[in-house]
């Protein structure tokens, strides 16, 4: 279960934390140039939304053909799940996950917060998992790209990817395998994608050779491949941060 | 979710917290008039499209006057993109070359040098950092090599300073590093370090250039200190400018007006930029708040004004940023780029003047499923006059004692101007009615010299501005001709092959003579006529001897040929003054004179009455002898010689010749003018003619025996003498019979090894 403490005690805990923080910045500019407020202002734009709630409170599988499950309650779930940046990627590039207020969170790279348009993965589980559906609940603020990810080894996986329909790239989703780093489209839609700033939920199941995904309750994507059995299963996006994912799932059929 | 709200709140205190903070410190500007930025065009480069993996990155532009190069690695391959500043379009890129590797490491850039044309650099893996010469108006030149080292290169800067050097810095094992040029990119110094600060990550630098020979190198190191490093002629030396938080993303540019700025990041707390002060200090402006993406880029126009381009989320998708100062001014924007239904970042810029203040923004955009270069348009109307001085409508040199000035690349509406040759005008210039004009040079330039290289600074204003900077044009003036000329006998040793034989003579008859001489005399009614460029910056255009009726277009700065004697074939033996007229680029005359005798073998100008009057002729009494030295080298001792010549040293009674002629043999000749003989004749010069001299000479000479020990025997020499014209004595000496016995010396020298 996620808190649910009375307000006050959230304001308060709020001004604590902005008076330490406060506290704490005027002792990092020790030595450091006499900060001044910036001489121009952007224009307004309309405030960014809150991030609601997700559609259903808490993660609610349970049971023996539950492999994993995470809510993301406490900083201690990264450790629960393997960061991969497919690729040549140099230490200072890599992407940067967190759990940040109870979501896994892709926080762009490394290097000084900077985005980058590397796939970046957080996988979790055993090269012995075969047939499992992954569940999880996304909320895409301004990423642009996410996906699932089964039965991954090394380089090898199933991979399911959707881009925001706020931008124009397509097809807007593909189910691919990608083999030793080589990816062969199964499926692909040139239209639709999905809309940002509200929460989705996407499910990709692998059962023998048939794979199949769901967006927010509907079938989006099957195909039959038998090429690989097994592997872990994660969650998929760039390096571009702003999105956040959170009660996933991986159960046995 | 309540989680949410958690942080709203504490967001809201926090901001609440940091306004009290740093409302003490607010800047005050005074403002220039000047319009607002606004978007002209957005538009996606032609053939930029790639995957994600092979995404154009760190795209970079430079400018010159209106033209516009953009530069980027999509695909791997480094593609140039041109356009006029105005222009809403671009058309397809040029591919100067490839990168190979990772295209986020081995990246491209783009500089401007002082002369209007652009340098291009980038890294190819494996094989090292290239560059490639744009002239202005012109195409890319071949590829050079700045680099030839290809492990562990990321990411490559380039910049001109006005010196005209080029400097190249690049990120090698955790070192920003760089060569200079100063000729063009043809070599390249060694390889020094910028700094012992280890840069953060890969891309974090930038370098510009300057007046004189400055140059900067803005960077971030690993631990978020951002620095400037200045060149001071033979180094750079990094400060730490005391960024306000953890600083990364930086960029240098050095204005014509000799600022030097460095811009950057702060995580979480947008851009800021410093410029260096005269003593050093670097003052920071904390320029825009919130957060930034990726590279910041600061640029100076021509006149200074300021332009700044950044990336970041400000309005809660992807944005691309742009602000402009002008050089007096305030800074105005921010203004936003178009939404472009992709992810932007790493911004980078240039500016240009021309109807309007231009600034051109490049990033790397991604629409969610493969990459390009974006291309975004600015404008603004400054209020800031300035226009760039052409001197005699852009020639290089001029001859005459003024130039005509006009202007180009003008802004604003300038009412009055004023000039100072060799340094910008002061108050004691006097202001006068802008328009074309014409300035006289200054009047001491040395007339005698070559090439004398003048500067016009000029500044003009109009009713409300003056230009901050001076502009300038320079021009060579030229009012002379240097050149080398030289009328010569024609049978010298040592011209070239055309127009003399070697040096194997025969004598069969009379009028046959030497192959060498006196420069100044000829037999025959000819002359050699050479004239070499001496450093006419103008270059030699013709050469015209009129008395032999020639007149020839000179190539190359070099003229050389063979020329009848003004006087015709028959003319008469004696001196001959030769009148040469040349022409250089600007069409300065130059006149020169020189002499020459003419002194032929037959005196006779009727041409009906040849005779031998023109040669030498030896008196009685005279004899040569030989050393007794075993070696091939003897020494010739000439006694009793006396020597009449018609033309010939004619002050020097006895002694009226310039050599002898000198022929070997194996056997007695009896008659060395026989029209059969076979004797080779070598010419050696007598530095002090008179009755009795010495002469070095080789037994070998001429019988082809090389070194060979096996040549012990009888020789006999024979010796004529010689004008300066080359006409032989008929009279023959001989030395009578020399011997070499068994175990001859011939000389060597010995050479140390290393020359062998």
């Amino acid at each position: 279960m996620k808190y649910r403490g009375p307000i006050i005690l959230i304001l308060a805990s709020a001004i604590t934390i902005a008076v330490v923080a406060l506290f704490g910045w005027n002792a990092s500019r020790s030595g450091r140039a006499e900060e001044s407020p910036p001489i121009l202002q952007y224009p307004a734009f309309p405030p960014t939304p809150t991030v609601a709630p997700a559609p259903t409170a808490g993660l609610s599988v349970a049971g023996a053909n539950v492999l994993a499950a995470d809510s993301f309650d406490t900083a201690d779930a990264l450790s629960r799940w393997e960061i991969v940046d497919p690729g040549d990627v140099p230490p200072e590039d890599r992407s940067v996950w967190a759990v940040q207020d109870g979501a896994l969170v892709e926080n762009r790279t490394a290097n000084a917060g900077n985005p980058n348009i590397q796939e970046t993965m957080a996988v979790t589980g055993g090269p012995l998992w075969t047939d499992y559906t992954v569940t999880a609940k996304v909320y895409d603020q301004n990423n642009g790209n996410f996906g699932l990810v089964t039965r991954r080894q090394g380089n090898s996986f199933y991979r399911y990817q959707i881009i925001a329909n706020q931008l124009e790239g397509t097809p807007k989703q593909t189910l691919e395998k990608v083999v030793d780093g080589v990816a062969t489209p199964l499926v692909t839609h040139e239209q639709p994608g999905y809309d940002q700033r509200q929460w989705h939920t996407v499910s990709m199941s692998v059962v023998g050779s048939r794979i199949r995904v769901t967006l927010d309750g509907a079938v989006v994507a099957e195909a039959t491949d038998s090429t690989l059995t097994s592997g872990q299963a994660g969650l998929y996006t760039r390096a571009l941060g702003g999105i956040r994912f959170d009660d996933v799932a991986i159960a046995k059929p | 979710m309540l989680k949410t709200r958690i942080v709203l709140f504490a967001a809201m205190a926090l901001l609440l917290a940091a306004g009290a903070a740093a409302a003490h410190s607010v800047t005050t500007q005074t403002s220039l008039a000047a319009s607002t930025p606004n978007v002209l065009a957005s538009l996606k480069l032609p053939g930029s499209d790639e995957s994600a993996s092979n995404a154009g990155k760190f795209p970079r532009a430079a400018a010159s006057g209106n033209s516009i190069e953009i530069i980027s690695n999509p695909g791997k391959d480094v593609k140039n993109w041109s356009k006029l500043d105005s222009a809403t379009t671009v058309g397809d890129p040029v591919k100067l070359g490839g990168v190979n590797g990772n295209t986020t490491d081995r990246t491209a850039a783009i500089a401007t040098a002082p002369d209007g044309s652009f340098y291009a650099v980038w890294i190819r893996e494996g094989d090292g950092i290239f560059i490639r010469h744009k002239p202005a108006g012109g195409s890319w030149e071949e590829q050079r090599t700045v680099l030839s080292s290809g492990s562990s290169l990321y990411t490559v800067d380039v910049a001109v300073n006005y010196n005209g050097q080029i400097f190249v810095v690049w990120n090698q094992d955790s070192l920003l590093r760089y060569r200079i040029s100063s000729d063009g990119g043809a070599s390249w110094s060694g390889t020094g370090i910028v700094s012992s600060k280890t840069p953060r990550g890969r891309t974090n630098f930038r370098v510009g250039g300057g007046p004189g020979d400055a140059a900067v190198v803005g960077f971030a190191s690993s631990s978020g200190r951002v620095y400037g490093a200045v060149w001071d002629g033979s180094s750079f030396t990094a400060t730490d400018l005391n960024s306000p938080g953890f600083a990364a993303d930086a960029s240098a540019r050095i204005a014509p007006n000799g600022k030097i700025y460095v811009a950057w990041r702060v995580v979480d707390s947008g851009v800021y930029y410093a410029e260096r002060q005269s003593d050093g200090s670097w003052p920071i402006t904390h320029l825009a708040g919130k957060d930034a993406y990726g590279a910041v880029s600061i640029v100076a126009d021509r006149q200074s004004n300021l332009h700044v381009f950044w990336a970041g989320n400000i309005s809660g998708g992807w944005d691309e940023w742009y602000a402009f100062k002008p050089v007096n001014g305030a800074w105005q924007g921010p203004v936003k780029a178009p939404g472009s239904a992709s992810a932007v970042v790493n911004a980078s810029g240039v500016a240009s003047i021309g109807a309007r203040v231009y600034g051109h923004l490049v990033s790397e955009a991604f629409n969610g499923s493969s990459s390009y270069v974006r291309y975004v348009l600015f404008g603004s109307d400054a209020t800031g006059v300035s226009a760039t001085p052409v001197l005699d409508g852009g020639n290089n040199a001029t001859n005459g004692t003024s130039v005509a000035l006009t202007f180009t690349n003008v802004s604003g509406t300038p009412t009055q101007m004023r000039w100072h040759w060799g340094a910008p005008p002061t108050d004691a210039d006097a202001w006068q009615t802008y328009g074309p004009t014409s300035v006289p040079l200054p009047s001491g330039i040395d007339t005698t010299a070559s090439c004398v290289q003048q500067t016009l600074f000029t500044q003009v204003r109009s009713s409300s501005d003056t230009q901050a900077t001076a502009a300038s044009d320079s021009i060579i003036v030229d009012r002379n001709v240097q050149a080398n000329v030289e009328a010569l006998n024609p049978f010298m040793a040592g011209l070239p092959q055309t127009y003399s034989r070697g040096v194997t003579d025969v004598y069969t008859k009379s009028t046959d003579g030497a192959y060498d001489g006196d420069p100044g005399y000829t037999r025959i009614p000819q002359y050699f006529l050479r004239v070499v460029d001496a450093g006419d910056c103008s270059g030699l255009k013709t050469v015209s001897v009129p008395a032999s009726n020639v007149t020839a277009n000179i190539t190359g700065g070099r003229y050389e040929n063979k020329i009848t004697l003004p006087q015709g074939a028959l003319q008469n033996p004696g001196p001959v003054t030769i009148g040469i007229s040349l022409l250089d680029g600007l069409n300065n005359p130059g006149s020169f004179s020189r002499d020459l005798v003419y002194d032929p073998a037959n005196t006779d100008t009727t041409g009906s009455n040849p005779n031998t009057d023109g040669l030498p002729v030896l008196g009685s009494g005279g004899k040569v002898e030989a050393d007794t030295g075993n070696s091939i080298i003897r020494t010739l001792s000439f006694s009793g010689i006396k020597v009449t010549d018609n033309l010939y040293r004619p002050n020097n009674a006895n002694s009226q010749f310039w050599g002898v002629w000198i022929a070997n043999s194996r056997t007695q000749v009896n008659d060395p003018n026989s029209s059969t003989s076979t004797l080779k004749w070598y010419p050696a010069r007598v530095s002090s003619p008179g009755s009795s001299f010495t002469v070095q000479w080789d037994l070998f000479t001429g019988l082809g025996y090389g070194l060979d020990r096996g040549q012990a025997g009888d020789y006999y020499v024979y010796v004529k003498f010689l004008d300066g014209a080359g006409n032989a004595t008929t009279g023959t000496l001989s030395t009578g019979k020399v011997t070499l016995t068994q175990g001859y010396t011939i000389p060597t020298r010995n050479l140390p090894i290393i020359l062998r």
